[in-house]
C-alpha cells in the first residue's frame, strides 16, 4: 500500500506526535507514506475566512501536485483534509471557479485525487481484523471517549463517516483492540480551535465542556484525530483546571498513538513524552 | 424555477443561489446546535433572516460575523441545505474591505497567518505569533504556552524547509490581481 502522505503545517510544530506515531504506524501495518514533495499549507480557517479564491487555491496546488504523483493523498489533521476535499468538491463542480483558479495556480486540475483520512485507511484498505492480528499488547478495559471535533464530519458533503452524526471508525479500531469506547454527546463538538490564539477564554470555555463530559461518561482518556482539537484539549487542560476550579486530569491521546501502543511500539516512537497530560497509567 | 425570495444585500452575498440563502424557513436547528451561541448577538437563523430582509449594515456590523468558528454544525443539520458558514465567510470579506470588522484579533491572526504562509509556504509559528502580538499589542497572553510547547518540542525553531514558497508566493500576488 502506498499512497501520498500530506502531513500539513500542525504535523511540524503543535503536533509533532501526531508525526511521530502516524509514521510509526504506517511503519508497522507496511503502509508506505511518500511526503508530497514541496508540499505547503492548505490555508485553513484563515484562507477561507479571507478570500474563497485563495482558499481554494492554496491546497489546489498540492492537489495538481499530487495528481502527477497518481495515487491517493492521506492525510492526518482534519483542517487539512477539509480545505483539500473542499477544493476538490470545488474544482468538481465549479467550472467558473475551477478556470479561475487553474490560472491562478499554473496547473490543470479536475479534482481527481482521492483525498483520504487516515483512518479510511486504516479501515478499509489494512482492515481492522488485520490489524487485531497484528495486536501484541491489549488496551483492555481501557475506557475511550472518541473524539472527532468537526472538520471530519461536516459539511455532510465532505464527511468521512455513513453517518455524520454518529461516528464509528475509532471505535471500531479501539474495540478490536480491547477498548471500551463510550457512548457520549460530544464526539462532534467544536473546540474552538480557530480561535486558539485570537479567543483564550472561549476555546477554554468549550474545552472543559468536552473534558466534563468525557470524564462524566467514565472515560479514562480521549482519543482525537485533528491536532487542534488535541492540542486546544491536552495542552490548555491546566488553565481550563484552574479557571473553572476543577479537576480533569484526562489525557488526550491521538488515535495513532493507541492503536500503536496495541502494536507494540514503544512510548519514544508514538511521541507519549510530549502529551501535558500523561498517557494513562497501562501505556507506560 | 420561480423566482426566489431575496433582496439586495442577498443578491451580494449569493448572486447565483448556491448558498441557498433565500430558502431558509427559521426551524432554528442552525441556532439549536451554534456551539458558539455565548459568545454571538445574532443566533444563525436570526441573521440568515436578517439578510433575506436586506439589514446590510445591522448585519455586518454583528458579532456573529467574528463569532463563528467555522465548525459547520448549522450547514450539516440544516434541512434547506443553507451554506451559513460560506455565508459568514463572504460576510466576512465584505465587512474587511469596507473596514465594518467588529473584530480586530481574528483580521490580525488572519494576516499574520496568512503572511508566513506567503514568505515561508507553510505556517512558521514564532515569526507568525510574533506578527500577531505587534499587531494586537499583546505580549504577554499565553508566553508560558510558547513556552511549554517547546520544551515538549511542539514548537520548531528554524523556518519550515522544502515548501515551494515560491509557489505559494505566486498564488498569492495572482489573487491579489484578480482583485483589483
Amino acid at each position: 500500500m502506498r499512497y501520498t502522505f500530506f502531513p500539513g503545517c500542525s504535523l511540524e510544530s503543535t503536533a509533532r506526535d501526531f508525526h511521530e506515531s502516524t509514521m510509526a504506524l504506517a511503519k508497522a501495518l507496511d503502509i508506505r507514506l511518500d511526503e508530497l514533495p514541496g508540499w505547503t499549507c492548505c490555508g485553513s480557517t484563515p484562507a477561507h475566512s479571507v478570500d474563497a479564491t485563495l482558499s481554494v487555491a492554496l491546497p489546489a496546488k498540492n492537489l495538481a501536485e499530487a495528481a502527477k504523483l497518481g495515487r491517493d493523498m492521506v492525510v492526518v489533521c482534519a483542517a487539512c483534509y477539509s480545505r483539500l476535499a473542499n477544493a476538490n468538491m470545488v474544482m468538481k463542480n465549479d467550472p467558473e471557479m475551477r478556470a479561475k483558479v487553474e490560472a491562478i495556480i499554473g496547473m490543470p486540475y479536475a479534482g481527481e485525487v482521492r483525498v483520504r483520512h487516515l483512518l479510511q485507511v486504516l479501515t478499509e484498505d489494512v482492515g481492522i481484523a488485520e490489524i487485531k492480528s497484528m495486536a501484541v499488547r491489549s488496551l483492555d478495559g481501557l475506557k475511550v471517549a472518541g473524539y472527532y471535533g468537526c472538520l471530519l464530519s461536516r459539511p455532510r458533503e465532505l464527511s468521512i463517516f455513513d453517518d455524520p452524526e454518529s461516528p464509528k471508525l475509532m471505535e471500531n479500531l479501539l474495540i478490536a483492540l480491547g477498548a471500551e469506547p463510550m457512548e457520549w454527546p460530544h464526539a462532534l463538538e467544536c473546540c474552538g480551535g480557530s480561535f486558539a490564539i485570537t479567543n483564550k477564554s472561549a476555546v477554554e470555555e468549550l474545552g472543559r465542556d468536552i473534558i466534563e463530559m468525557a470524564k462524566a461518561a467514565g472515560a479514562d482518556c480521549l482519543a482525537a484525530a485533528c491536532p487542534l482539537c488535541q492540542a486546544n484539549l491536552d495542552m490548555r487542560q491546566k488553565d481550563i483546571e484552574s479557571k473553572y476550579g476543577t479537576k480533569l486530569g484526562v489525557p488526550v491521546l491521538y488515535f495513532t498513538q493507541l492503536i500503536g501502543y496495541a502494536l507494540g511500539l514503544d512510548a519514544s516512537a508514538l511521541g507519549l513524552g510530549r502529551l501535558f497530560t500523561a498517557a494513562p497509567a497501562m501505556m507506560k | 424555477m420561480s423566482k426566489l425570495f431575496t433582496s439586495e444585500f442577498v443578491t451580494e452575498i449569493d448572486p447565483q443561489g448556491r448558498l441557498r440563502v433565500s430558502a431558509c424557513y427559521q426551524c432554528g436547528k442552525c441556532s439549536a446546535g451554534c456551539p458558539m451561541s455565548f459568545e454571538t448577538d445574532l443566533r444563525p437563523s436570526q441573521l440568515i433572516r436578517m439578510i433575506q430582509l436586506g439589514a446590510r449594515e445591522e448585519v455586518l456590523k454583528s458579532k456573529t460575523v467574528w463569532a463563528c468558528a467555522s465548525c459547520a454544525t448549522c450547514v450539516s443539520r440544516c434541512p434547506m441545505g443553507v451554506k451559513t458558514p460560506e455565508v459568514i465567510d463572504a460576510l466576512r470579506e465584505i465587512a474587511t474591505r469596507e473596514k465594518k470588522s467588529a473584530e480586530s484579533r481574528s483580521s490580525a491572526f488572519n494576516d499574520s497567518f496568512l503572511g508566513s504562509v506567503k514568505r515561508h509556504g507553510r505556517v512558521y509559528e514564532p515569526l507568525m505569533l510574533l506578527s500577531y502580538k505587534l499587531k494586537t499589542r499583546d505580549f504577554f497572553s499565553d508566553m508560558d504556552k510558547g513556552r511549554a510547547m517547546f520544551q515538549k518540542g511542539k514548537m520548531k525553531l528554524m523556518p519550515p524547509k522544502g515548501a515551494d514558497s515560491a509557489g505559494v508566493r505566486r498564488i498569492f500576488q495572482k489573487v491579489e490581481e484578480k482583485k483589483r
